[in-house]
């Protein structure tokens, strides 16, 4: 309940803003994120990065083709930010497990954990491949992406069959 | 090729979202998305998630990701396809903070929906003619039409009504060129990776297809 309400909150901030074109209420929703939020300095640290990628690129650009319009590029970088921000703190502190309904839960929840695992299985993959070549090559680039191919995707129809096998075993598919 | 949230406005993404949410009805229907099939799509979810981490060697020393939708079309249907991007991007965006929320339909239609759709269409249109080729301009297209979707998107804010100010500042001169140049680059080194890789996994998966 209290996740679905966090949601709903953030949606109604998020879609808001969307609707709001004066830089000093912007401001002011911003200072009182930052004001509602507890662990504001980690969430400022991880915004900072997708900020310069996306705000101060846009930013720069604009400036150079069109000239410095500073209510424009006070608008545009506060609602940017403060989206950054707000997207942040919900994907940390909303459990979007417990708000989808039960079939979407359950797809989420299994793709997260095959996500996790089949990322670190990845990184191992091409770290044990590039451990065994003498030098970097397109032919052997192809032939370990053909590899590793085939055991993500043996991977893939394996696990779908152990998880439907053990959901069965413990009663999820009984609808 | 992600839209961060604070690039659109409501006008743009929530009609977007709509329709993303009602495809993704309409492609559960389609495939048939009981319980049993949940764990299927979620383990392609995880493969095409895994396509996505391929870094593709480009001339000149860089890299660009590989976007994997038109491999996994081909291989298993643009609907089971379609729905396992989904599912990618709704974990990268709600879990990871990868992309944005709000903008969540944008990314799916244009990566999951148009990707997919673009690259069977094209396949199955070019297959009886020659079907590497087949496989490498569906691919390429695949890329390139989704590029294209994003820099629609992003080049019509500046259409929008006097009201929506503050939103992504460029128009389509410059975000189709911008966006479909660098993709189309990118798509020819994905079609012939797509090839190799269809080629070598298509065997593999005809009985579970």
């Amino acid at each position: 309940m209290y996740d679905r309400l966090k949601f709903l909150g953030y949606l109604t901030a998020a879609v808001g803003s969307g609707f709001v074109n004066d830089p000093a209420v912007l401001l002011m929703m911003l200072l009182f994120v930052f004001l509602l939020v507890k662990d504001r300095a980690a969430l400022l640290k991880r915004a900072f990065l997708p900020y310069l990628l996306f705000g101060v690129v846009v930013t720069v650009l604009y400036g150079f083709m069109e000239g410095v319009d500073a209510e424009f590029l006070l608008l545009f970088n506060l609602r940017l930010f403060l989206l950054l921000f707000l997207g942040l703190w919900v994907a940390s502190s909303v459990n979007f497990f417990m708000i989808l309904p039960k079939k979407a839960a359950t797809a989420l929840h299994l793709a997260f954990s095959l996500i996790r695992e089949y990322r670190n299985d990845f990184e191992e993959f091409w770290m044990a491949v590039r451990s065994r070549w003498a030098k970097e090559s397109f032919f052997y680039w192809i032939k370990a992406l053909k590899s590793m191919g085939f055991k993500f995707l043996q991977k893939s129809l394996y696990s779908s069959e152990e998880i439907t096998l053990g959901m069965r075993s413990r009663g999820f598919l009984d609808d | 090729m992600h839209i961060p949230d604070g690039f659109l406005s409501p006008i743009t993404y929530v009609p977007a979202d709509v329709a993303a949410a009602a495809l993704v009805w309409y492609g559960m229907r389609r495939v048939g998305f009981e319980s049993e099939q949940i764990p299927y799509i979620a383990a392609l979810s995880a493969l095409g998630f895994v396509f996505m981490m391929v870094a593709i060697p480009l001339p000149g020393g860089s890299s660009a990701h590989l976007q994997g939708v038109a491999l996994m079309a081909l291989l298993f249907g643009p609907w089971r396809s379609f729905l396992a991007f989904t599912l990618v991007l709704t974990v990268e965006a709600l879990i990871f903070a990868e992309g944005g929320i709000l903008v969540l339909g944008v990314n799916i239609l244009a990566i999951a929906f148009i990707g997919s759709f673009t690259a069977y269409a094209v396949y199955a249109l070019l297959k009886k003619f020659a079907q590497t080729l087949a496989i490498f301009v569906a691919t390429v297209l695949s890329v390139v039409s989704s590029s294209l979707f994003i820099a629609t998107v992003l080049g019509i804010q500046t259409l929008l009504p006097h009201g929506d100010k503050g939103f992504f500042p460029f128009d389509l001169s410059v975000t189709v060129p911008a966006l479909a140049i660098p993709h189309l680059i990118i798509g020819c080194v994905e079609g012939a990776v797509t090839v190799a890789l269809y080629r070598y996994l298509y065997p593999r998966v005809a009985h579970v297809r």
